[in-house]
């Protein structure tokens, strides 16, 4: 009896030991950037099928980061067929973009004349609903900066852009573009961006005197000039730097439309009878006018030449002693590379600034990493702040908050420690039940 | 139309094994003098994988319609950078001289003028894909026809232009250098490349420029590549 007992005791703790490690290799499998792509698609990662076994990572518009980059078919809960370009950033985790492919359930059929079209106001409801599902940073209060309706085929395009602050202290911008004719979202794209960068010198001209100031250059800065179509002060105010301003310059955008010599030349004395539009070559260009000083800005400036007013004089020699200073203890001979990049993050911002945010690489003495890189879950894992209003990034875990460092509050290498403790490298994705921890791919 | 080429790209005759030499796909382009663009172009031909790239040339000049002939009969890529008339239609090509249009015009001249229009069906059948880059490439006018279209007729697979006028200098600049970023990464689509160079240029100068109206022609071969290098294939 007690040899039957100890038999059917083994048998069962090694069928629990096979489920188990099944389960878990099956979960080790799917990314953590695979999955967020599938909570923004509504689909079961079991169920998504990826065209490539491995994340092709491409450069990101936004600054220095990188995309994952995944082509996904599947179905979704209510089995709609799903196939898209699904690019994910896997440094903060979020779907950076999205657009279907070849899906007739989102594109629909071309239109024609006679095909009920979408209102503004349906198309925005429409945005905004998708964008509220599926953008965690989105909120309601964001304001609509931008919005353009496009009469293309195969089906006419309403876009709608809104930028907001936030997650903390960063600001972001959510895009989609909703098909007039079925309503549904085509195409979305969101991006995290460095806040807002004050103006480091006063403001002394208005948009008119700008213009003005243009309109005075035009001689010099377009002598093959026929005829303006229109001159006018675009978008807000810059500050965050241009080719041909430093960050915390505030500049004008002046936009000049018209006519020229297509040569290049001076326009011909005609007797006062305009030349004729069709044999002259139509332009468009944009000026930047110095906000404080009036100067048209025609010569460009490098970034590195001045440091923002204010930035910290930190060597990249001293880089890797501070960063290692922060790193967890148990971490076995760390090496840390330092790779000069521009700081995104600007000066005068809470905690100081820094002027780079360069970076890092943590790998073992044979370079090898040591812990995990693109699927680290530490590298957004900040509390928020509730006095905010913010929600914290949904794969944040509540017992592994991110301690981020003074001058960047987690976007650094500091922010990967707790994701190298041992015992924190488990994440519980927000699709997953409680107490069934999907494990980062080794 | 001379040498055939399969939808891979690869010449029909070398497939055939009746050819063994390599055929590096042409990517000819051009630009106003005035006007500036990124050093992505030129990463086309100094890349070490030459053997994925095109064959590229990037010339800040604008060709004589003799020059740009002969690169639409024997070029998979084409990039134009330059003004149009304002209503779309056309493209200026060598300044004060002629233009590039979609059909002939009223005082079209053969010497210095080029028609699309003039090109038989697919007699460029090797053209993989024309970018217009200028203010209104993609509209239609009554007088010049439509660039995209008539270049889409003579053979090319895919086309593309801008349905507003496009802000030159940095915008230019910054919205072709992010173009052909992204462009080069093997397997991006020419759909993905060109809006995030839109979003690059709005996140730089908080304005797209007009960078946000580029249209591509065929609609459905939106998710075509450029990268690796090919030619195209009869449409």
């Amino acid at each position: 009896m007690r040899k039957r007992v100890i038999w059917i005791g083994s048998a069962l703790l090694i069928a629990v030991g096979v489920i188990l490690a099944t389960r878990g290799v099956g979960q080790a499998r799917v990314a953590l950037d695979q999955q967020v792509a599938a909570e923004f698609l509504g689909v079961d990662p079991d169920r998504l099928v990826p065209d490539r076994e491995e994340a092709m990572v491409s450069p990101s518009p936004w600054g220095d980061r990188k995309l994952s980059w995944w082509v996904y078919s599947g179905r979704t809960l209510i089995g709609e067929a799903v196939r898209a370009d699904v690019f994910v950033d896997p440094d903060l985790y979020y779907v950076a973009s999205l657009g279907w492919r070849d899906d007739k359930a989102h594109w629909g059929p071309e239109a024609s004349p006679d095909t009920p079209l979408l209102t503004r106001e349906e198309a925005l409801k429409a945005g905004q609903e998708f964008v509220s599902k599926r953008c965690w940073f989105y909120r309601q209060e964001d304001r609509l900066e931008y919005e353009q309706y496009r009469p293309q085929l195969p089906q006419p395009l309403w876009a709608f852009g809104w930028r907001g602050p936030g997650p903390e202290e960063l600001q972001h911008y959510v895009k989609v573009g909703v098909s007039a004719v079925t309503g549904e979202v085509v195409t979305y794209s969101a991006s995290i961006d460095p806040p807002e960068v004050p103006a480091a010198k006063p403001v002394r001209l208005s948009a008119e005197e700008a213009v003005q100031r243009v309109r005075e250059m035009l001689p010099t800065l377009q002598p093959a000039l026929v005829e303006v179509t229109k001159l006018a002060v675009m978008g807000r105010l810059l500050t965050g730097g241009t080719p041909r301003s430093l960050p915390g310059q505030p500049v004008y955008q002046v936009c000049l439309e018209g006519y020229k010599m297509p040569d290049n030349s001076a326009p011909p004395d005609n007797g006062g009878v305009p030349l004729d539009r069709r044999r002259l070559a139509f332009f468009a260009i944009a000026y930047m006018v110095d906000a404080t000083t009036g100067e048209v800005l025609t010569k460009r400036v490098s970034l590195q030449e001045a440091p923002p007013p204010g930035a910290p004089r930190i060597s990249a020699e001293q880089v890797p002693g501070i960063v290692t200073t922060a790193l967890p203890t148990g971490l076995q001979n760390p090496q840390v590379v330092v790779e000069r990049g521009d700081c995104p993050r600007p000066a005068g911002r809470r905690g100081g600034g820094h002027r780079y945010r360069p970076p890092l690489r943590l790998g073992g003495p044979d370079g090898a990493p040591t812990g995990p890189d693109r699927d680290s879950p530490g590298r957004f894992q900040r509390r928020g702040d509730p006095r905010a209003g913010w929600r914290p990034h949904p794969l944040r875990t509540a017992d592994a908050p991110g301690p981020g460092c003074r001058s960047c509050r987690g976007l650094c290498a500091a922010a990967l420690a707790p994701a190298l403790l041992p015992g924190r490298r488990h994440v519980r994705h927000p699709l997953q039940p409680l107490g069934d921890p999907v494990l980062p791919p080794d | 139309m001379g040498q055939e080429y399969n939808r891979d790209g690869q010449p029909k005759a070398a497939r055939q094994g009746l050819a063994t030499v390599e055929v590096r796909p042409l990517a000819k382009n051009w630009r106003d003098p005035s006007f500036e663009w990124g050093e992505n172009l030129v990463d086309w031909q100094e890349t070490p994988h030459r053997d994925k790239r095109y064959q590229a040339y990037a010339t800040a000049q604008l060709p004589s319609n003799a020059t740009l002939s002969g690169a639409l009969h024997d070029s998979a890529l084409i990039m134009l950078y330059s003004h149009s008339n304002g209503q779309g239609g056309n493209q200026w090509i060598a300044p004060g001289n002629g233009v590039l249009c979609g059909k002939q015009y009223t005082n079209f001249d053969p010497d210095v003028d080029l028609s699309l229009g003039d090109f038989t069906e697919n007699e460029a059948g090797q053209l993989y894909f024309v970018n217009f880059v200028g203010c209104y490439t993609a509209l239609d006018d009554e007088e010049y026809g439509c660039l995209i279209d008539a270049a889409f007729t003579a053979g090319a697979n895919i086309t593309g232009g801008f349905q507003e006028a496009i802000l030159t200098g940095d915008y230019g600049e910054m919205w072709l250098d992010r173009f052909y970023y992204y462009a080069c990464v093997e397997g991006i689509t020419v759909y993905w490349a060109q809006y995030w160079a839109a979003e690059a240029v709005k996140a730089r100068f908080d304005c797209y420029g007009g960078y946000d109206t580029y249209f591509l022609k065929p609609w459905y071969r939106r998710d075509e590549w450029l990268v690796p290098a090919r030619f195209g294939w009869a449409n």
